[in-house]
């Protein structure tokens, strides 16, 4: 069930994600980073097989991990990624915090650069 | 360990520098000591590969496929040199030239940690840990570009910030399926492994890496953000990232289409192929009517890059030769003709073409640096640039590759008209009325001279460089 769950998950958040940053407003483009972000964070955790019941830890007295065990990789994979795009996420939400002080508006438009003069 | 010393100089040289605040007279001393030393390692580390071939170290002692692997070849070592020598030339260029508020909030501990980043790149052998070397370059760059906070650095950072952004999780997305279908990162190991995939699902994979590196190396018709961003930062930030950003940008396709998956798919390479034809033509066309030097410039280093993009997409040993060659040439060439637009644009008190003129009579240096710049630029036979061109253009022949040969040979042709205008207004053309310049500060112009000596020297040692590159492209084989 969760094997066609998850991917058709991930695929609605991409969708929904990239239609909200093809908007014209700089708002609704954090929202969309902020989903994109996220569906492939659970991409990454799908791709690296998804396993339930059981944890990557070896028991005491245990040589080798018994069986069944997700992949623990994926998951510091993943942990390395939301650290990250925290970090990023901070930094363009106060980026488009200054680009509301100075154009008074969230409308992509207002970024695209009057035309210059032609060269003399 | 000689590997991770061009890691660990310059980030211990930017926790110095946080740690060191309050006291801007002793940072300044600092930051160019941080930068020889920088230099000098990454020259030893050249060195070392040059003698004895490819450099690997395992992080903790764990053995190459589990832990993170840092193997330095001649490809990364080159590109590291180059990173180490751009970033002393950046240091000295803003030792006097930088105004008080960006010297305070941290403009030079940003450029050192850009610079680990960037070394990192060049040096990691492990696929996710080059996902975390490019967000550190990220973050310093997009820092480093809004930093001031005026008007237009702001519209450029948003311009910059989120295609950056969203490439970056495109490559993660690509990282995660690679592993799915392989079960390793590491990139000699994934060579081993991603020619047992179905070719149909490594295409899919390599189609997310593709646009994922492509955005960041700013290929077409991903190039959008570049000529709109990269003019509005000051022109060192500008000159650092426009020298040494996209570049890492193709090192990671270079490595993934010769690494990762060795033979990628006919469909890979053709796009990849028609790609880098549309950014030599479409940007070289758009180069020439640019209003300002440095706008100029930014098409002009997108258009070039499909010189390395489509050298890769040739994929033989000698393409990839030229291609590391005509890397190095450009990292140094338009890394200085933005140095030397700052210089200019101090001396007419505006950027605009409108104050540009009579640099021959006025300051005869610039106009020097000016002119060896764009022939170095334009690839005039004594200087660097000519060798990997040609050497370039005749592979793509070889390899009947029409397409290709055609739109090398176009840029070629919009870069020299583009400059020759271009010199046309800065050096022939009387200078119009009286500017209200400033003599820029002796540091700067020593920064850019030495950079230029640079471009000569380059040009001098290419034979040598040359056998290097093809040797190394021949011998460093897979362990």
């Amino acid at each position: 069930m969760s094997d066609l769950v998850i991917p058709l998950m991930i695929g609605f958040l991409f969708a929904v994600g990239l239609y909200l940053m093809l908007r014209q407003s700089l708002i609704k483009l954090i929202f969309g980073l902020v989903l994109v972000g996220n569906a492939t964070n659970l991409l990454v955790f799908t791709a690296s097989r998804l396993v339930s019941g059981g944890t990557p830890i070896v028991r005491k007295g245990d040589k080798v991990l018994q069986t069944p065990f997700p992949d623990p990789l994926g998951q510091a994979l993943i942990l390395t990624a939301i650290v990250i795009s925290f970090g990023t996420l901070a930094f363009v939400m106060v980026l488009i915090k200054r680009a509301y002080d100075y154009f008074g508006t969230d409308d992509v438009c207002a970024l695209i650069e009057p035309e210059e003069e032609e060269i003399a | 360990m000689i590997v991770l010393s061009v890691l660990v100089i310059p980030l211990s040289t930017a926790a110095i520098l946080m740690a060191l605040w309050t006291h801007p007279e002793v940072r300044r001393v600092i930051a160019l000591l941080g930068s020889v030393l920088h230099l000098g390692a990454a020259g030893f580390l050249l060195q070392a590969v040059v003698d004895r071939g490819p450099i690997s170290f395992a992080v903790g002692s764990w053995p190459a496929p589990f832990g993170i692997e840092f193997r330095a070849d001649f490809l990364g070592a080159s590109m590291a040199l180059v990173t180490a020598l751009v970033g002393l030339i950046i240091n000295l260029y803003t030792t006097n030239d930088l105004d008080e508020p960006r010297r305070r909030f941290g403009f030079h501990p940003l450029v050192f940690v850009l610079l680990a980043g960037l070394s990192g790149a060049f040096t990691t052998n492990d696929l996710f840990n080059l996902f975390v070397w490019f967000e550190c370059i990220l973050l310093s760059s997009f820092v480093l570009l809004s930093l001031g906070g005026e008007r237009q650095q702001i519209r450029g950072g948003i311009n910059y910030v989120v295609p950056n952004l969203f490439s970056s999780m495109l490559f993660l997305a690509g990282l995660g399926l690679i592993y799915g279908a392989t079960g390793t990162l590491n990139m000699d190991h994934l060579g081993m492994r991603t020619g047992l995939v179905e070719p149909g699902l490594m295409t899919a994979i390599s189609a997310l890496f593709l646009t994922a590196f492509g955005l960041k190396a700013a290929l077409f018709p991903f190039f959008g953000w570049l000529p709109t961003s990269y003019h509005t930062p000051p022109f060192a930030v500008s000159a650092l990232f426009a020298g040494l950003l996209t570049k890492v940008g193709v090192f990671a396709l270079i490595r993934f289409f010769t690494k990762v998956w060795p033979d990628p798919s006919v469909a890979i390479t053709g796009l990849l192929l028609w790609l880098s034809m549309g950014g030599l033509v479409v940007a070289g066309l758009a180069a020439m009517r640019q209003t300002t030097l440095r706008r100029a410039l930014g098409y002009l280093l997108v258009s070039h890059i499909g010189f390395l993009t489509g050298g890769l997409a040739l994929g033989s040993p000698t393409a990839l030769a030229m291609v590391n060659l005509y890397m190095a040439h450009h990292m140094i060439v338009i890394c200085g003709l933005y140095l030397v637009a700052g210089l200019i644009a101090s001396t007419a008190g505006s950027e605009s073409l409108k104050s540009a003129g009579g640099l021959v009579k006025t300051h005869p240096l610039l106009a020097w640096l000016l002119g060896l710049g764009f022939l170095a630029l334009a690839g005039i036979p004594p200087l660097s640039g000519f060798a990997p061109k040609v050497g370039l253009i005749v592979e793509a022949f070889r390899l009947n590759q029409p397409v290709l040969v055609a739109g090398m040979l176009l840029s070629s042709l919009f870069t020299i008209f583009c400059l020759a205008k271009l010199w046309m207004i800065y050096a022939w053309r009387p200078q119009p009325g009286d500017t209200q310049g400033s003599q820029p500060d002796r540091l700067r112009i020593l920064a850019t001279t030495l950079l230029c000596a640079c471009m000569i020297g380059l040009s001098l040692a290419l034979g040598p460089v040359a056998t290097w590159a093809s040797a190394a492209q021949t011998t460093e084989g897979r362990p």
